[in-house]
């Protein structure tokens, strides 16, 4: 059965939203880490339950790597932990000085955006 | 498959996927690598099965990680080198990546034209200079045109070291000033 061309448009209309998605996750990644970090230290599985918890932002492939950058620009710090009670060793992470500052000047440049976007979109 | 031979089966291909960074930085990544997929294996194989399926293969992952590593690397350090292997790595990608390197490709090799115009024209004089010719002039390391005024003798010489430096620091500037776009 041939596909109709409705049925076509809406599809290839999906996948650009997807893309689209897709790329707002991605440069809002960074943000939500060092918002995560400012909060409490944390190491990779539970950054994603924190960041993730409303919904998919971030996944391992995306975490690790950007968690692996942010350490090597000194904006985030990390230390192996043997949980107390046993178990595999986790590396936590903490925010540093330098990743302070950062999410400070991102917050405000966040805020001045959404606020932007929102006057342009909603109806 | 058992969950732990799939778990070392990915991290032993993972860091095979990461022989380009310091064996300290590799392992340190392949042992949070791991440490996450026995976590999620510790809740059951469909956990597992998740976490494998979000971290992609360890190719894709390993790629990501040396992009990264890569590129934060360059940035924090000072060798135009590193830059240009790190962006030339994004330009296949990057639009920004791949004008950077061009420029940067074009100042470098002003440089090295301009340091070469320094170190001959002592040795080869009449070949090295900036020559009046009609109304306009023409200057480089070429055979001058006949009976043409010369206009800048030896001061060429510290002419072109100056220039060959601001050519090598404009293409470094361009490089470094579009690593750390692309990091934001």
């Amino acid at each position: 059965m041939m596909p109709c061309n409705a049925c076509i448009r809406v599809t290839k209309g999906s996948m650009d939203v997807e893309s689209w998605q897709s790329q707002l996750r991605k440069g809002a990644a960074e943000l939500v880490v060092l918002a995560a970090l400012d909060r409490q230290r944390a190491y990779g599985l539970q950054l994603l339950a924190t960041i993730n918890a409303g919904g998919e932002l971030v996944t391992e492939g995306g975490l690790y790597p950007l968690l692996a950058r942010l350490e090597k620009a000194g904006r985030i710090a990390a230390e192996w932990v043997l949980p107390e009670a046993g178990g595999n060793p986790r590396k936590y992470y903490v925010l540093t000085d330098e990743g302070r500052q950062l999410l400070a000047a991102m917050r405000g440049r966040w805020a001045a955006f959404r606020q932007t976007i929102d006057q342009l979109v909603e109806e | 498959m058992t969950d732990e031979h799939r778990i070392n089966d990915y991290v032993r291909r993972l860091g095979w996927s990461l022989q380009r960074l310091d064996p300290a930085e590799r392992t340190a990544l392949v042992d949070e690598i791991r440490s996450h997929l026995i976590e999620s294996a510790a809740a059951g194989t469909d956990a597992l099965d998740r976490a494998l399926a979000g971290l992609d293969t360890p190719y894709a992952l390993g790629r990501r990680f040396v992009e990264e590593y890569e590129l934060a690397g360059a940035v924090s350090g000072s060798g135009p080198r590193r830059l240009l292997v790190a962006l030339l790595g994004r330009s296949t990608r990057r639009v920004a990546g791949a004008s950077a390197v061009f420029v940067a490709i074009l100042c470098y090799l002003c440089a090295l034209i301009f340091a070469a115009m320094a170190a001959i024209k002592p040795f080869a004089p009449g070949r090295v200079g900036a020559w009046r010719v009609g109304s306009g002039w023409e200057a480089g390391i070429l055979i001058p045109t006949s009976n043409a005024p010369e206009l800048l003798g030896l001061w060429i010489i510290p002419l072109s070291i100056a220039l060959a430096i601001a050519s090598y620091l404009a293409g470094t500037l361009v490089l470094r000033h579009t690593a750390r776009l692309m990091l934001r």
